[in-house]
């Protein structure tokens, strides 16, 4: 597992990344109860693919540094990157 | 990050191997299994054990094959709380066998079925206690649980669905109603005497863990006897080969009855070398660390797809991490461990809810870092958010289901061997408080009636609060329950490789 950069600004958000033989999955955890926007996914891929969310939100978006999404409170996500 | 040096950190890790002075007794089927890799099989073990020659040497470097444990989710299941088949309150076998498929039915196309691929099996055996955790007799299944028929029927039953049995192994003492203490307490020319471990003098010990008061040597017929845990619980005495060996034989006697693995009680405390105030002597000394190295190659060399799960309850700081991380000895010769196989991760499991309690990733991120300083390369790591021991998560987290899920979340995205404990899935809280902590282990509310669909009789034990709500039935029915989130976790978990098995 690599945890990916923590983000001062959201100390509720707990970002990692699980690997095997070329699939890589990245997994999102919101602990707060409060929303995170704009959480920053620090991974390079040309798709993230749902696998897995315990609250319906919009699909990640593209950013400079890697992808952005918004989490809402005590909610959990994964994406396969692709 | 600098991966930091475990022997500098604990510079007694690196023990001498030690050799078994006595052949140890070879469990074998009578089908005589080789290479085992489906549940159940035990393998014939190499014809120099069987002729004697010194355990530790014949087998260290036969390698565990246990690759299924990596990613398996396995159930901490109390059989006495699980399911009632005849009607005395008490949860029995042939109760769990009729229950096995609510936890996994063996077809991947269903998915009403919770999916776990083990079970951990507190203690089956006779015991004057409730939770048996002070054994009477190591061979025998607990008669209000049922007989060894229904034992192995269970065990056949669980196998058919893909489902692994690993059962409770309490080595490190007995009750002090077995057998060979009642005539080792009778004086010191006793047969098994020097199968506990005596002084002649009374002597100002405490219990050895963190924070631990309560004495540990207790006078019986005058002389006085060593209990880490509890007066009832007499230390066996690892020290004497006898010890050893019998111990081995009743792990073969399992392992060849389709046991997968053994969960290790009190796995840090079973060699005292002085009091732990002084010499640090009662705990994590050399000599366990030892004894586990020649244990873990016998069981390597019967059944090396079993798993050897430890219970080394320490503290939540770096320095309980760097314990647990010892535990599982040289990665050199034996991939994933000389030792145990893996250790119940105690301090994750306590930041893990705090972090979830309090909104805080911090604490996660700060012991999963620990975790990858300080743990051997390619070891299995076994989390968990609560068992048998502890407050169950659903009252730490105040039936909040929404930290709930995300606890389960955050579990259930994790590498290593996931363990569950009962009722976890449902948000079960604990029931009325006691003493002897039968609030953690309450029965299992398959529905909301006033039996709760566990037993046609009396419950030996109260339900926990609200199981007219939360139970396996409504639960069930309703999409957005904590069971359906626990089962879609499972089975994402399951489908996902790198979820399962990735590092």
């Amino acid at each position: 597992m690599t945890l990916l950069a923590t983000q001062p600004a959201h100390p509720a958000l707990l970002l990692y990344l699980r690997e095997l033989s070329g699939e890589r999955v990245v997994v999102a955890h919101n602990l707060g109860p409060r929303a995170i926007d704009g959480a920053l996914l620090d991974v390079t891929a040309e798709k993230l693919v749902p696998l897995l969310a315990s609250r319906p939100i919009g699909p990640p978006r593209r950013s400079a540094a890697g992808w952005t999404v918004d989490l809402p409170a005590l909610a959990s996500f994964a994406w396969r990157l692709d | 990050m600098r991966r930091l040096s475990l022997s500098r950190l604990l510079p007694w890790l690196v023990v001498p191997t030690i050799a078994c002075s006595t052949s140890a007794p070879i469990p074998l089927t009578s089908a005589g299994h080789f290479g085992a890799s489906a549940p159940g099989k035990v393998r014939r073990a190499p014809c120099c054990m069987r002729a004697g020659m010194l355990q530790g040497e014949a087998s260290a470097g036969v390698q565990w094959q246990h690759e299924w444990a990596r990613g398996a989710v396995i159930y901490q299941l109390f059989v006495r709380s699980f399911s009632d088949s005849d009607g005395d309150g008490h949860g029995d076998f042939n109760g769990a066998t009729a229950k096995l498929d609510y936890l996994n039915d063996g077809n991947t196309e269903t998915t009403t079925d919770l999916g776990v691929d083990g079970i951990w099996l507190m203690p089956i055996h006779p015991s004057p206690s409730y939770h048996g955790y002070d054994v009477a007799n190591y061979e025998a299944i607990n008669p209000q649980y049922g007989t060894m028929a229904d034992f192995e029927r269970f065990v056949s039953e669980a196998h058919k669905r893909g489902i692994r049995v690993i059962m409770d192994f309490v080595i490190n003492h007995t009750s002090a109603q077995h057998p060979w203490f009642l005539d080792a307490a009778t004086g010191p020319k006793a047969r098994y005497r020097d199968w506990y471990v005596w002084s002649a003098t009374p002597r100002d010990w405490v219990q050895p863990w963190e924070g631990g008061k309560g004495p540990v040597w207790h006078e019986r017929n005058g002389a006085y006897f060593y209990a880490a845990f509890l007066r009832e619980m007499p230390d066996l005495n690892h020290r004497n080969p006898e010890v050893r060996a019998r111990m081995r034989e009743v792990a073969g006697f399992w392992l060849s009855r389709g046991i997968d693995g053994l969960r290790v009680d009190g796995s840090r405390y079973l060699i005292e070398t002085g009091s732990n105030a002084e010499h640090g002597g009662q705990r994590d000394t050399l000599e366990t660390h030892a004894y586990w190295r020649d244990f873990s190659s016998y069981v390597r060399s019967v059944k090396p797809d079993a798993v050897l799960v430890g219970e080394n309850w320490v503290q939540p700081e770096r320095a309980g991490t760097a314990i647990l991380a010892s535990y599982y000895g040289s990665t050199t010769s034996v991939a994933g461990g000389d030792q145990l196989s893996m250790s119940f991760n105690f301090p994750l499991s306590a930041r893990l809810l705090g972090g979830v309690k309090d909104g805080a990733a911090g604490p996660i991120i700060d012991k999963l870092k620990d975790m990858r300083d300080l743990y051997p390369a390619g070891v299995t790591d076994a989390p968990f958010l609560a068992n048998h021991d502890m407050p169950r998560i659903a009252t730490v987290l105040g039936g909040d289901r929404r930290r709930l899920r995300a606890a389960a979340a955050v579990l259930l995205t994790l590498p290593g061997s996931i363990y569950l404990y009962y009722g976890e899935e449902l948000g079960l809280q604990d029931g009325a408080p006691d003493a002897e902590d039968r609030d953690k282990r309450t029965p299992m509310p398959w529905t909301g009636g006033t039996t709760g669909g566990f037993t046609t009789g009396s419950p030996w034990y109260g339900f926990s609060p609200d199981h007219r709500r939360i139970n396996v039935a409504s639960e069930a029915r309703d999409r957005r329950s904590l069971h359906n989130w626990y089962k879609t976790l499972i089975a994402t978990h399951k489908a996902v490789r790198a979820l399962r098995e990735g590092s």
